[in-house]
């Protein structure tokens, strides 16, 4: 069956499961001698886990046509990068798996596009599977709410100041392509447009119980009847 | 036909399904051309498909199985070997988490079809006997399959492959280059979720899977001397599990023996004394005992492994107990009875 708008998202609360799928879809690829290129993208804290080396090594040895990009935002919960890894860069990982591995500035959008499309270009001809890290910082807790007393605040307040978006703006309007106002116009669309569609989602019913549906545990094979 | 063993039996199966669906490839460590897999178990199969489709993995079973979902979710169907069950222990996260659920939670948008087929059990290789079905059994979400005969196993490979969903095919090393059995020659499938009366009998109902088949086959042949008739009941497959045959078996007999080559503690085994106890007692005392592994870690000296494996006298006995408690064939009471079993672990 085919995955819908050719995104896997997560299906479970395990952590490297999507790097496991995504390796997946390019081994599809890889069978099908098909020209699908997957991208994956997942946080630096992944990286310390086993589906990021063993899928990686994997892909590496079938040159499979994949982009790993890690956002290293620098913090897992609350643990830092630095605690948890003694290479510099996720990116210096690579040399491990015999492949490229670039480092980027991950608040720069023009530089994370021209890495991956570099590195898609290069899997789509057959050269195998590049790791990308894009530097960034987590501005905010992990869960959302809760305060990062883990963080320096004076880190914190810099890193906002390298808003990806207002740095991409800014690049816009010294090209003379978008002016402040805009900008500004735009963003009060999306948000009206995200709010929206937020009390569409919220004023659905809640799901019933025939939304628990035991029989749909299992895929239908072809020609097989429901009991 | 052919006579085959259960292992020529299995690799027949794969090499039809793989000329008959490009999507099909299979990997795995070690099973490619060079090497031909872990005890033959991918005989041939890399000389004929080469390495595009017969894989050769690093030892990376996390990766093997959580890219296998992947695969399978975009539109091809992985099998993927892993090789002893034992390691079955390194993928539970992709199997239990990812593959079994992913169908469900996609809102039936997405299926999983693939195979994973590991060799367990106590057998010739000294060593990995480890069974671990009840572990994927327990999650809803994964079939598990376990033959105890090469007909069997090469009609249940092919459902398995065939299956859109995840299906474990445990494949038991001491049965692998052992009895052969008239396996037909063209493709065929055997539906997962029925049982198999391996011996017919009227007294016990005796419910095994596996290597358990041919020592429940043995003893139900000895006892038959002693005018005790075992009915034998082969699941091959644990999930679905086939409760109709369970029940149609139980309701004549009125006795129960389930034998399991693992650990009785949460194995699958106690679902089958449940569906029996839940459906059937209510209206009559039906005897249940339950005959698994010793509950300590596996060992590896062969006087221990025996000890520990149910064998022929442990099976014996336990049939005897479950005729003795009845009570309605006094004749079977022995002058020397066996400690009653009922209700303990064995």
């Amino acid at each position: 069956m085919p995955i819908e708008f050719k995104v896997i998202g997560m299906y479970s609360g395990v952590l490297g499961s999507t790097i496991s799928l995504a390796t997946g879809a390019a081994l599809s690829s890889h069978i099908l001698e098909s020209n699908s290129v997957t991208v994956v993208s997942f946080g630096e804290g992944c990286s310390n886990l086993g589906a990021f080396h063993e899928n990686i090594n994997l892909a590496a040895t079938l040159d499979l046509p994949i982009v790993y990009v890690c956002q290293n935002n620098q913090y897992a919960m609350s643990t830092r990068s630095t605690q948890s890894m003694r290479c510099a860069s996720v990116a210096d990982r690579a040399l491990g798996y015999g492949i490229p591995g670039v480092q980027v500035d991950g608040n720069d959008v023009l530089a994370v596009h021209r890495a991956v499309q570099e590195a898609v270009k290069r899997a789509r001809e057959g050269s195998g599977p590049t790791l990308i890290e894009a530097l960034t910082y987590r501005v905010s807790g992990h869960m959302g709410s809760e305060h990062p007393v883990y963080q320096d605040s004076e880190e914190r307040e810099t890193w906002k100041q390298r808003d990806p978006l207002r740095l991409f703006e800014g690049h816009l309007e010294s090209l003379g392509i978008m002016d402040a106002a805009t900008a500004s116009r735009l963003a009060v669309t999306i948000r009206t447009e995200v709010v929206e569609a937020m009390k569409v989602a919220q004023a659905d019913p809640d799901p019933g119980i025939q939304e628990l549906a035991e029989c749909d545990i299992f895929a239908l094979t072809q020609g097989e009847v429901v009991k | 036909v052919s006579r085959l063993t259960l292992q020529q039996a299995v690799i027949a199966s794969i090499s039809e399904e793989m000329r008959r669906d490009h999507r099909v490839f299979h990997m795995g460590q070690s099973i490619g051309a060079s090497f031909n897999g872990s005890m033959s178990s991918g005989k041939g199969l890399g000389e004929e498909f080469g390495s595009r489709r017969i894989i050769d993995t690093p030892m990376s079973e996390l990766a093997m199985v959580g890219s296998a979902v992947g695969a399978a979710m975009t539109g091809t169907r992985p099998i993927v070997q892993i090789m002893f069950a034992e390691f079955l222990t390194l993928v539970m996260a992709p199997l239990a988490c990812d593959g079994a659920t992913i169908h469900y939670r996609s809102g039936n948008k997405a299926s999983v079809p693939m195979v994973v087929r590991t060799l367990f059990g106590t057998g010739p290789h000294r060593g990995h006997p480890e069974d671990f079905h009840s572990w994927a059994a327990s999650v809803p979400g994964i079939k598990v399959v376990v033959p105890s005969t090469p007909r069997d196993a090469k009609g249940l490979m092919t459902s398995a492959i065939r299956d859109d969903n995840p299906v474990l095919f445990m494949e038991h090393m001491g049965l692998y280059h052992a009895a052969r059995e008239e396996v037909p020659d063209e493709s065929f499938s055997i539906p997962l979720g029925k049982a198999d009366v391996k011996r017919v009998g009227r007294d016990v109902t005796v419910v095994a899977s596996g290597m358990m088949v041919p020592l429940a086959v043995k003893v139900a042949d000895s006892l038959k001397r002693r005018s005790i008739e075992i009915e034998v009941l082969d699941l091959r497959s644990i999930v679905p599990l086939d409760k109709d045959a369970i029940l149609q078996s139980v309701a004549k007999t009125g006795r129960l023996v389930v034998v399991s080559e693992t650990w009785a503690s949460s194995d699958s085994s106690a679902e089958v004394a449940a569906v029996v106890a839940e459906n059937l007692c209510d209206t009559r005392p039906i005897p249940i005992a339950r005959l698994g592994l010793t509950k300590v870690p596996r060992p590896f000296a062969l006087t221990l492994e025996r000890m520990v494996v149910p064998g022929e006298e442990k099976l014996t006995a336990a049939v005897l107990a479950v005729m003795n408690q009845s009570g309605r064939d006094p004749q079977f009471i022995t002058a020397n009875p066996v400690p009653s079993m009922l209700g303990k672990e064995i």
